[in-house]
């Protein structure tokens, strides 16, 4: 852990001559954690990097069955979408016996995530996926041990892809990682460029006090229009401003999401490095290591503009694979790998490597079963956390029993979770600093479960 | 789409009653024989972005905006361009990209269903090769025991979820009905997915035989890639299909199990208030009254001859209802939508009378960048989800605080709103020297606008204004934005646009008129 410094420095003096002397310092530590979006800087930068599989990535291609019993099933129920054994880069765990003796390889296109794997800087989370509750399965068919509802449109692209991603507090989704830069937003010298995304909308992002900036593959420039204009006569905000005098709600967003623009563009330009920061220039034609770059400049640039903590959000590939799957998988993790292989040394030699977590996520994994050459929709996957800081070379969650009649699978071939996502939300929000009470308030559900943290940081 | 002077001035000579009834008898030519057309054009194009490509998915982005732009039939391609959004076939799709000619067909399809009934609608949408590769039921075979392989469910969830019933059952106001608990009541179950997923095999290209042992490349083959879908029964589940109540017995053939199963999906009650609200919001307002919900799904149950599911009916409900037409209405802060990139590049180029100079004009960069381009394109959504949500709301804004959504609101964000300033500029400066230049240079654009209605009116720049406010915003433009319209106009000296063409400053005073007025969230929501 960091080292958390509840109180700015204003706020401790003020509040320390109020009290009559520095000696009170201990008894505001006990007040207890931070509740309040404005108390806590931290010292350090710490970023958090999305990447976000759309369409659903496959599991059990991504993180394929390894030992041979789980293999020969998993060919069994494959047929033409199986990748061939020999082919995997198999993992090894730090204990053998830790998963029933279940084993998995990396595809084979992923030779340098199997290298980061296993030098210790990427860790791989099995069987991960949303559930309020663990779960049990009950006459073919996955329920909660607490009898709390399922989330709603288990397998359906847009239900899944907010079920991931978001929260629901009285009705409305939230961002988690809204909610989670909504308690450190106002500690970033530019609290609007503190959640930013390289791929358009994200439902991540927005928080009840954060919202999502979003920027281009060559960050935001400013309006070359616009700039023709004066503002002092007050053209600029009759034309596109003026939030507060706008009455229709849908021009008072478009308004804000201006006003906001205005406010971070030009932080945003001034305080971020041309692309002649990198030693080496991302691979072009690759869209991840084009969204990475832009990350990497901006949180090379942050500490410039006081920044202490930012979430950004990352897309990549087309994995709705339900036909063509092993040529579509093919190059999707082609392009993964070579964007990691550019993106990894590039941040060690910026020094940002230890300070940022790079995560993946997908609405689901698959099912067990193929349709001929490619896959359906399924439910929980595997995900990989890659950074300095992750306690890597291994697998934690779980490593599912290929069986559509075990406890693993529904008996129509989706994987149950036994890691829910708030306990992954949770896990990468306590690295990022919130403190107990702010990652039940975040992530509520996470009462439901044994560990909070999951131990892979 | 986007008013233009003559059609205004028609629709008031005419009523709106002839107006509909006119347009709806209106078909526009064939995109499709279009498309070919242009794709058999020998000149390599002299546009360094085509990268002299042919026929291609640049091709089909100028022919779909050839539609928007030019046929005479704009209500239909306004009401297609919605179908579209909800029955996608998207050009961005892998295999559809390297054959969009399908796409083009689907789009005719679509044209041609734009005022007929739902049930032909849904069933030319399954049949299509273009949906066909889009939800990977071509191709869609039987299960096998032996194996375990099961037929492919992406169409069996997508035509429920997206296309007939949706996820939750609805009340008549398009609320969704809730247990007893509160909780939302689903409409279908995996189950069900898996019942219509047997429905939907043994389909494939219409030049297939029946063996599907033919060898033919139908990538190559235009006949298979713009016809309906023929099925097999030889790759046809032969067991018991059971969904939503409804149990076809064992052995039916292709033809008769899919007429069942689509039968079955127009009957639900479901479908009349899950599509109309969809055409409500892609057409007039984001978030409608339920009572509004309610009368367009009562013209879909009924047209008033007892048919159910006739879109003319449909759409005619939804444009003369007094929530599209009351000005109490649009006054409402909660009342209107905003108007997609697509549809403010069209609305500009029908106000600006657009002409395509070298026969690959209208508008043939695809516009998906966010920051150089709109980042929306027709038939170019990233998924068959469309490139918004009809749930969408903008996280943190009081919409979301009040349970109202602003579905293409997805489409504005920080890098958008400047893309959009940007590109349009370009755009407005770029496409029309006007009176500034040689013919020989204005050849060189394959595309011109054309500012002759309102330069004459830069002398008296109040009439300006009055002209581009009818025009691009129904009059509804605020004291404020017009002030600020007008200093534009007012201003002197520059005479050059961005892009260092000459321009001269009559227009360019009408270019920034515009380019302001487009810049706004005033435009930008369409009430």
């Amino acid at each position: 852990m960091f080292e958390h410094i509840d109180v700015s420095r204003r706020r401790f003096l003020r509040r320390a001559s109020v009290a009559g002397g520095v000696a009170c310092l201990p008894a505001l530590w006990r007040l207890g954690a931070p509740q309040n979006a404005d108390a806590a800087v931290p010292a350090d930068y710490r970023a958090l990097i999305c990447i976000y599989f759309s369409g659903g990535c496959d599991a059990l291609n991504f993180v394929a069955p390894y030992d041979v019993a789980s293999h020969t099933r998993y060919a069994g129920y494959r047929g033409a979408v199986a990748l061939a054994r020999q082919s995997l880069l198999p993992l090894q765990l730090a204990n053998a016996n830790a998963f029933a003796g279940r084993q998995v390889g990396l595809h084979p296109r992923l030779t340098y995530l199997a290298q980061l794997y296993a030098q210790g800087d990427m860790a791989v989370l099995g069987q991960v996926g949303p559930t309020p509750a663990p779960l049990r399965k009950t006459n073919g068919a996955a329920q909660t041990v607490n009898g709390a509802a399922l989330p709603p449109g288990i397998a359906s692209h847009v239900d899944q892809y907010r079920e991931w991603l978001q929260q629901k507090r009285d009705g409305v989704y939230w961002g988690w990682g809204g909610l989670m830069s909504d308690t450190y937003r106002s500690g970033n010298g530019q609290p609007q460029l503190t959640n930013i995304s390289t791929a358009s909308y994200s439902p991540l992002l927005g928080g009840r006090v954060t919202s999502q900036f979003t920027v281009g593959h060559d960050g935001t420039p400013l309006s070359e229009y616009l700039s023709d204009y004066n503002d002092s006569n007050g053209t600029t905000v009759a034309i596109a401003g003026g939030s507060a005098n706008r009455a229709n709600l849908l021009e008072r967003e478009i308004a804000v999401t201006f006003e906001r623009l205005r406010g971070g563009a030009e932080a945003l330009s001034a305080a971020t490095p041309s692309t002649s920061l990198f030693a080496v220039q991302p691979p072009g034609r690759n869209e991840l290591a084009q969204q990475l770059a832009i990350v990497l400049r901006i949180a090379s640039g942050a500490s410039s503009t006081g920044m202490k903590r930012q979430v950004f959000y990352c897309t990549h590939g087309g994995f709705d694979t339900h036909s063509n799957q092993l040529a579509r998988n093919d190059a999707d993790f082609t392009s993964l790998n070579a964007a990691l292989n550019w993106f990894v040394p590039e941040a060690q030699r910026l020094g940002l490597f230890d300070k940022t977590l790079l995560f993946t996520t997908s609405e689901f994994g698959r099912s067990l079963v193929a349709n001929g050459d490619g896959t359906d929709h399924g439910w929980a996957g595997h995900h990989l956390i890659i950074g300095a800081q992750v306690k890597g070379g291994d697998v934690y969650g779980a490593i599912p029993e290929l069986d559509r009649a075990g406890d693993d699978f529904t008996s129509t071939g989706e994987m149950i979770p036994k890691v829910s996502v708030d306990q992954y939300g949770a896990a990468l929000a306590r690295w990022m600093g919130l403190s107990d009470a702010q990652l039940t308030a975040a992530f509520p559900n996470i009462r439901n479960f044994q560990s909070q943290t999951l131990g892979f940081i | 789409m986007g008013a233009t002077s003559q059609e205004i001035a028609r629709l008031t000579d005419i009523g709106f009653e002839a107006w509909f009834e006119d347009q709806t008898r209106r078909t526009g030519p064939s995109a499709l024989a279009e498309f070919r057309a242009l794709a058999s054009a020998t000149a390599p194009s002299p546009d360094p972005h085509s990268q002299g490509l042919r026929g291609n998915y640049i091709s089909a982005n100028e022919i779909l905006y050839k539609a928007l732009v030019t046929y005479d039939d704009h209500l239909r391609e306004r009401v297609a361009f919605a179908l579209s959004q909800i029955y996608v076939v998207s050009i961005y799709d892998g295999q559809i990209y390297d054959h969009p000619m399908t796409a083009i067909s689907f789009y005719d399809m679509l044209r041609g269903n734009a005022f007929g009934n739902f049930r032909d609608l849904i069933e030319d949408v399954a049949k299509h090769p273009g949906m066909g590769l889009m939800l990977s039921h071509l191709g869609n075979v039987k299960g096998d025991p032996n194996t375990g392989r099961i037929p492919d469910q992406n169409f069996a969830r997508e035509l429920m979820q997206l296309f007939t019933i949706g996820l939750w059952q609805l009340n008549d106001d398009g609320t969704q009905r809730l247990d007893n608990s509160g909780n939302p009541i689903p409409s279908y179950t995996q189950s069900d997915i898996v019942g219509v997923s047997r429905v939907m095999t043994g389909w494939t290209w219409s030049e297939e035989n029946a063996t599907w042992t033919s060898r033919l490349s139908f990538y190559l083959r235009p006949t298979s890639m713009t016809t309906p879908m023929r099925a097999s029964a030889n790759f046809h589940e032969p067991g018991e299909k059971s969904f939503l109540g409804v149990t076809i017995a064992a052995g039916g053939d292709p033809e008769a199990d899919l007429d069942r199963l689509l039968d079955t999906l127009v009957n639900h009650p479901n479908t009349p208030t899950f599509i109309s609200k969809q055409l409500i919001q892609l057409l007039v307002t984001a978030n409608p009254s339920g009572a509004y919900v309610k009368r367009v799904a009562d013209a879909f149950r009924n047209n008033g001859q007892g048919v159910r599911g006739d879109l003319k009916a449909v759409v005619k409900a939804i444009l003369a209802d007094p929530e599209a037409r009351d000005g109490r209405f649009v006054a409402q802060s909660t009342y209107g939508r905003v108007r997609e990139p697509v549809l403010r590049m069209a609305g500009l180029q029908r106000l600006l009378r657009a002409t395509d100079v070298d026969g690959v004009g209208f508008y043939q960069l695809i516009g998906d960048d966010p920051l150089r381009a709109i980042a929306q394109s027709p038939m170019r959504s990233r998924t068959v989800f469309n490139d918004y949500r009809p749930d969408y709301t903008p996280p943190g804004s009081e919409l979301q605080r009040l349970g109202l959504v602003s579905p293409a609101m997805q489409l504005v964000n920080e890098t958008t709103i400047y893309g959009w300033q940007n590109f349009i500029g370009g755009f407005l400066d770029n496409a029309g020297y006007g009176d500034c230049c040689s013919e020989a240079q204005r050849r060189t654009l394959s595309l011109r606008l054309d500012f002759s209605e309102f330069t004459p009116l830069v002398a008296t720049p109040e009439a300006l204004v009055d002209r581009l406010n009818l025009l691009l915003m129904s009059g509804q433009m605020s004291d404020r934005l017009r002030a600020a319209v007008l200093r534009e106009i007012g201003k002197q000296g520059e005479n050059s646009s961005r892009t260092g063409v000459r321009m001269g400053a009559t227009q360019l005073k009408v270019s920034r008129a515009i380019w302001a007025i487009v810049s706004s969230p005033e435009y930008l929501v369409q009430k």
